[in-house]
C-alpha cells in the first residue's frame, strides 16, 4: 500500500508528529492538576436490562460535561476485557454498557469507536467472543479498535513516576479526543482495588509491551498506572458497577452484585469514589496516592457527590486476607483466604 | 454443502490473494509487521508457493538486524519476540526451495538464533505467592523482563527447526514449559498460582505450547489434560481464527502416531472460520493463520524430529 492508498486517518497518524502528542498529553495533565474539585456521579438500582442510556446521560450532564465538547469529535471507549471467560462474565466489562455509552455520545454527533488491549490474552478476536462483546458491536455496528496490534507512536511520559521517559500508544488512542475508560469495579489482588486508572493499562499496546505487560510490572504498577493517565490525553469514565468482583479479583473473584453506574470527569475522583463504596481507604492505594492532587483530588472535601450520595451505598468488598491488602482499610474484616 | 469444494475455492481464494500482495500486517490497511509476514511465509510454503513465500522471507530479511533480531514492527524499535518466528519461516523456505533460498536464508536463520541465543527471561525472586520456578530464564517478550509461555514456546520451535534440539536453552525451554502447565492441563500466558489459586487455561498459549513440544518423549505430566481440554474447548465453543488455527496443529501434532482413522475431522470448525472470515473484513493475518492450519501434517511448523526431554522431573511414569 502506498501512501495515497491509504485511509486519510491512518496517513494522518503517520504523517503527526510525536511533539504534537506528547504536548495534547502534556495539555491533560495540567488541565487536571490546577482542577481542585470534581463531580462523581452514582446511580444505584441499574441494570444490564434497563435505562443504562438515560442513566449514563444524565450522569454526564451531572458532572457539567458539555456535549458540544464531542461533537463531531471522536470518543474512543475502553471498556475492560482483560481475560474473559464465559464462566465469570463480572470480570469483563458488561456489552450493555458499551452499547449504551455508545448511544450517549452517538447521541451527541460524536465518531464512537471501542478499543481495548487485552492485557493476559494475544487472541484478541478470541477475548471478544468470550466477554459478548463481539456481538454487541455487530449489533450496534460500532467499529473496534485492537489496542495491541495497531500501528504505536511514543509518547512523552508526563508523570515520571517510572523510569519509563516515554509510552508507546496505539494510533486510535492518540487519535481520540476522548478516551472514555469503562472498568468493571473490582477488587485487585495487588493493588486493592482496580477502577478507571488501572483500566488504562488496556491502551498500552501488547506487540511492544508483552502479554501480560510486564514491562509496565517491572516499572512498577502504582507508578506506570499514574504516568499511563499522566500521559494518555483527554478522558472521561463510565464505571460498570452492577454486577462487581470481590476476593481474588481481577480474575478469579466472585461475584457481587452493586447495581451502580458511577460517571465522572476525572478518573482520579471516580476512583477514590470507588475504594470509598468497597470500603477501602482511597489515599492507601498506591497509585491513587501518587495521583491526589496531581491528576484529580482524592480527599472526600474535593469530591462534588452528583446523584446518590456514596456514604449509603457503602458495602465492603471481600478482599484477600494478606498484609499488603489488610493495610487498605480501617477495619479487619471481610477478608477472604 | 461440499465442505471440501468450499474449502479448496477458499485455498484458491487466499492463493490470488498472496500471489499479489504477500506482505501483511495485523489487521488490512496496517503497515507490514513481522509476525504476519512470517506466517504468510510459513502458510505459503506450505502450500507450494514459492513467489509469495520467497517476498515474505526476504522483507524479514530487510528488517533484519546487525545481532541477528527481528523486530516486531520490521523496524530497528524492538522488541524482538518475532525473530523465533522469522528464523522458521527461513528455515522452511531453505527446506523447500534450497536452489532459491541459500545462502541468504541460512545465513539468516543462524545469525537469528545466535540473536535468540544471547537473550534470555529475567529471573525472579522465589516467592510463595507465585506457583511456577522462577529460576528458568525461557524467552520474554520484552528484553528485561520475565520469560512467558509463548516468546518461549516460539523461541523453542526456532531452535528445533534450526538445528538446535539439543542445545541446553532448547532443554531449558521445553522444562519451562512443562513447568507452566496448570495443574489440571492447559496453560494461560505464562503464570500457574498466584497467591495460592490456580488461574485458568487459555485456548492459544494451551495449543502453542503443545506444537512446541511436537514428538517430545517421554511425554510431560499434564499433556494429555492440556490436549482434552483442547478438544473440549473446540467442540464446545465457538473458537477464534488464531486459537483454532494453533489448537488445530496442536490436535494433529497429538495424533501425529495414530492411525488415519483416528485422526480428527477439523472440517466444520474450518467451514465455520472460513464463512466468519468471509463475513467480516477480509482479515489477511488470520486468514494466513488459518491457511497454514489447513495444511495440517503437512504444516511446516510441524516438520519436527522426535525430541528427548532430558530433564527428569515431570515425567509420567
Amino acid at each position: 500500500m502506498n501512501e495515497s492508498q491509504m485511509p486519510s486517518t491512518r496517513r494522518k497518524f503517520l504523517l503527526t508528529g510525536s511533539a504534537v502528542v506528547a504536548a495534547t498529553g502534556a495539555a491533560a495533565y495540567f488541565h487536571n492538576q490546577t482542577q481542585l474539585k470534581s463531580e462523581v456521579f452514582i446511580a444505584r438500582h441499574q441494570s444490564y436490562g434497563g435505562e443504562l442510556v438515560k442513566t449514563i446521560r444524565d450522569g454526564l450532564l451531572a458532572c457539567e460535561f458539555d456535549p458540544q465538547q464531542v461533537r463531531g469529535k471522536r470518543v474512543l471507549l475502553k471498556p475492560n476485557l482483560v481475560e474473559p471467560t464465559r464462566q465469570s462474565p463480572h470480570m469483563t466489562t458488561h456489552p450493555a454498557v458499551i452499547q449504551a455509552a455508545a448511544e450517549v455520545f452517538r447521541g451527541w454527533a460524536a465518531e464512537v469507536t471501542v478499543g481495548e488491549g487485552p492485557g493476559h490474552v494475544r487472541d484478541t478476536e478470541q477475548a471478544l467472543i468470550d466477554s459478548g462483546v463481539l456481538e454487541a458491536l455487530n449489533d450496534s455496528r460500532l467499529t473496534f479498535e485492537d489496542l495491541n496490534y495497531q500501528e504505536i507512536r511514543a509518547v512523552k511520559n508526563n508523570g515520571r513516576a517510572c523510569k519509563l521517559k516515554e509510552f508507546y500508544f496505539p494510533r486510535a488512542v492518540i487519535e481520540a479526543d476522548f478516551v472514555v475508560s469503562l472498568p468493571k469495579m473490582k477488587t485487585h489482588h495487588w493493588m486493592g482495588m482496580t477502577g478507571a486508572m488501572k483500566n488504562m493499562y488496556g491502551v498500552i499496546p501488547g506487540i511492544k509491551y508483552g502479554w501480560p505487560k510486564n514491562v509496565l510490572h517491572f516499572n512498577g504498577i502504582p507508578e506506570t498506572v499514574f504516568d499511563i493517565n499522566s500521559s494518555v490525553g483527554q478522558t472521561l469514565t463510565i464505571v460498570d458497577g452492577i454486577d462487581c468482583m470481590e476476593g481474588d479479583g481481577p480474575i478469579l473473584g466472585t461475584l457481587k452484585q452493586m447495581g451502580l453506574i458511577l460517571v465522572g470527569r476525572n478518573l482520579t475522583a471516580v476512583d477514590a469514589t470507588l475504594a470509598r463504596l468497597m470500603d477501602i481507604v482511597p489515599e492507601r492505594i498506591p497509585y491513587l496516592a501518587l495521583a491526589a492532587g496531581r491528576l484529580g483530588p482524592v480527599e472526600e472535601s474535593h469530591i462534588i457527590q452528583r446523584g446518590e450520595a456514596w456514604e449509603p451505598l457503602t458495602n465492603p468488598f471481600m478482599m484477600l486476607d494478606r498484609a499488603h491488602l489488610r493495610k487498605l482499610r480501617d477495619s479487619q474484616t471481610h477478608l477472604v483466604t | 454443502m461440499d465442505v471440501g469444494a468450499e474449502r479448496d475455492k477458499w485455498i484458491e481464494l487466499q492463493r490470488r490473494r498472496l500471489m499479489a500482495q504477500p506482505l501483511a500486517g495485523y489487521a488490512v490497511g496496517e503497515s507490514p509487521s513481522a509476525e504476519p509476514v512470517a506466517m504468510a511465509a510459513l502458510a505459503c510454503i506450505a502450500q507450494g508457493w514459492r513467489e509469495p513465500a520467497e517476498a515474505a522471507c526476504r522483507r524479514l530479511l530487510e528488517a533484519q538486524q546487525a545481532d541477528g533480531a527481528v523486530s516486531v514492527l520490521l523496524n530497528t524499535d524492538g522488541p524482538y519476540w518475532t525473530t523465533s518466528l522469522a528464523c522458521i519461516a527461513w528455515r522452511r523456505f531453505d527446506i523447500a526451495w534450497p536452489e532459491r533460498a541459500r545462502p541468504w536464508c541460512t545465513d539468516a536463520y543462524r545469525l537469528g538464533v545466535d540473536f535468540l541465543l544471547s537473550i534470555r527471561g529475567e529471573k525472579i525472586d522465589p516467592s510463595e505467592n507465585v506457583g511456577h520456578n522462577t529460576q528458568l530464564v525461557g524467552w520474554p517478550w520484552v528484553v528485561s523482563t520475565h520469560s512467558w509461555i509463548e516468546p518461549t514456546s516460539l523461541a523453542l520451535l526456532a531452535l528445533r527447526h534450526c538445528g538446535f534440539a539439543e542445545h541446553e536453552r532448547a532443554v531449558e525451554a521445553a522444562e519451562l514449559i512443562v513447568d507452566r502447565f496448570l495443574p489440571e492441563g492447559g496453560a494461560n500466558y505464562g503464570n500457574t498460582i498466584v497467591l495460592g489459586q490456580v488461574l485458568r487455561p487459555h485456548v492459544l498459549p494451551s495449543a502453542m505450547s503443545l506444537v512446541a513440544l511436537h514428538r517430545i518423549s517421554p511425554l510431560p505430566v499434564h499433556l494429555s489434560s492440556t490436549l482434552r481440554y483442547l478438544r473440549t474447548e473446540l467442540a464446545n465453543q465457538p473458537l477464534a481464527t488464531a486459537s483454532l488455527s494453533w489448537a488445530i496443529q496442536a490436535i494433529v501434532s497429538a495424533e501425529w502416531e495414530l492411525p488415519v482413522e483416528q485422526w480428527s475431522n477439523f472440517e466444520e470448525a474450518m467451514q465455520t472460520a472460513i464463512v466468519r472470515l468471509s463475513v467480516s473484513t477480509a482479515d489477511p493475518h488470520r486468514c494466513n493463520v488459518l491457511l497454514l492450519a489447513s495444511s495440517r501434517r503437512d504444516s511446516p511448523l510441524l516438520d519436527l524430529a522426535p525430541f528427548q526431554l532430558l530433564r527428569q522431573s515431570e515425567h509420567q511414569p
